[in-house]
């Protein structure tokens, strides 16, 4: 087995959940966070490197997530335009009290732009100051905190919304 | 909702993905076929490179007119041919001539990023960057085999790893072109370590060129590397990307 691998396989071992949840977070969806997850490893590893570092590697496969997520969402906005929207998401909805919030959020989240939501992610969830952010989204740190500000206006109006009127549904 | 809320609830709700499905078996098979296609497209773009060489460096040995003179001494005859010095026609004593000389085509682009004196008994160490205005993958020369000229009021005093001796016109030029891949990204130029290259003409030694290293010059000869996958049909004719910079004093 060649060393890369050995690495590919350490990676999905110990990484992969994590991957996948980074992933939802950027999607909201499923089976787009397993497509940006397998992608993301393909396109790393298909390239030879000099140095495999596990941290490296992984810190490579998170920025080719996230530049593919808006590629995809780039792509994605203008095929909208054409064309009706033609499945729903696959997060089953579930009326239950946590699930129902954790839901809620997921759906306010889908109120974001690709952008917002990406600065959403990588602040809150990466913890990641916002110079990095702004060098990861290759914008100034200027437009990240726009972007955040503007998000979480966007979020708190959706979590209002829902609060008001739950019999709407939440689903993704 | 406030940014500490947020903290909180969203690895809530990235627990809502689920357990990852990842057969490692199918990212291991794929990353393999990716592999082999990407080695292909590299193969191609060497060979290509490689007939290219050959054919250019047959156009310039058949070249009459092409100057040659002592170590040193500028030639005064007409100069070679730009096929002749885009292939690497490089001979001790001889002017460079390089018309339409460019350090960017393309949106890539060529510089000599430092040269360093090691000591006086040897020549210096020449770091490189190639850059792009925009995200590519290219094919590109490996560093090893990046041709280095030291001129002297033009003319050609040492270099290589391409350097025939003053008069030695017979001798053909070329190096393997071996693809080097390149990841380029605008604002992230790549830097290249050039390795040593100690070679000079027989009538100089180091420590005659480090006595007075303001004569000299140091250029970096670069075959624009190929964009993968191509954006362009192959030129037959190879252009090179030049830089320039004087010696460390």
């Amino acid at each position: 087995m060649a060393g890369w691998e050995r690495l590919l396989a350490e990676l999905v071992e110990s990484r992969g959940s994590e991957l996948n949840r980074y992933g939802f977070l950027l999607s909201g969806d499923r089976s787009e966070a397993a497509d940006l997850v397998q992608e993301a490893l393909v396109r790393v590893f298909a390239r030879p490197r000099r140095s495999w570092e596990l941290a490296d590697i992984e810190r490579y496969v998170r920025r080719t997530m996230l530049n593919r997520f808006l590629d995809i969402h780039r792509r994605r906005q203008r095929y909208a335009l054409l064309a009706p929207r033609l499945a729903e998401s696959s997060v089953s909805t579930d009326h239950s009290g946590a699930i129902t919030e954790r839901l809620e959020l997921l759906s306010a989240l889908g109120s974001l732009s690709p952008r917002q939501r990406a600065c959403v992610v990588l602040r809150y969830y990466e913890d990641l100051p916002v110079a990095s952010v702004a060098d990861r989204l290759d914008c100034s740190e200027g437009t990240v905190k726009r972007h955040l500000s503007d998000a979480l206006v966007r979020l708190a109006a959706a979590l209002q919304t829902a609060h008001r009127d739950p019999e709407q549904g939440v689903g993704a | 909702m406030n940014p500490e809320e947020l903290r909180h609830q969203l690895p809530v709700v990235a627990d809502l993905a689920g357990p990852a499905h990842l057969a490692t078996e199918t990212l291991v098979r794929e990353v393999r076929r990716r592999r082999r296609t990407r080695y292909a497209v590299m193969g191609t773009a060497a060979v290509v490179a490689v007939v290219v060489t050959l054919f250019g460096a047959a156009r310039w040995h058949d070249d009459p007119t092409r100057p040659v003179g002592a170590a040193g001494s500028p030639t005064t005859g007409p100069s070679g041919t730009p096929s002749a010095r885009a292939t690497g026609g490089y001979v001790c004593g001889e002017r460079l001539d390089l018309p339409g000389e460019t350090s960017s085509r393309d949106g890539l682009g060529l510089a000599v990023r430092s040269v360093r004196g090691a000591d006086s008994a040897t020549g210096p160490r020449v770091e490189v960057t190639i850059s792009a205005d925009r995200r590519l993958t290219a094919v590109s020369t490996p560093p090893q085999y990046i041709e280095v000229l030291y001129l002297r009021d033009g003319v050609v005093v040492g270099g290589g790893p391409m350097l025939n001796r003053p008069g030695d016109v017979d001798t053909p030029q070329g190096v393997d072109m071996v693809g080097h891949p390149l990841d380029l990204a605008p604002g992230q130029p790549v830097t290249q370590q050039l390795g040593p290259r100690d070679q000079l003409c027989p009538s100089w030694d180091w420590p005659r060129v480090w006595a007075a290293p303001g004569d000299f010059e140091v250029v970096a000869l670069l075959p624009q590397p190929v964009e993968t996958p191509a954006t362009r049909p192959a030129t037959v004719e190879p252009r090179l990307l030049v830089a320039r910079a004087p010696f460390p004093r």
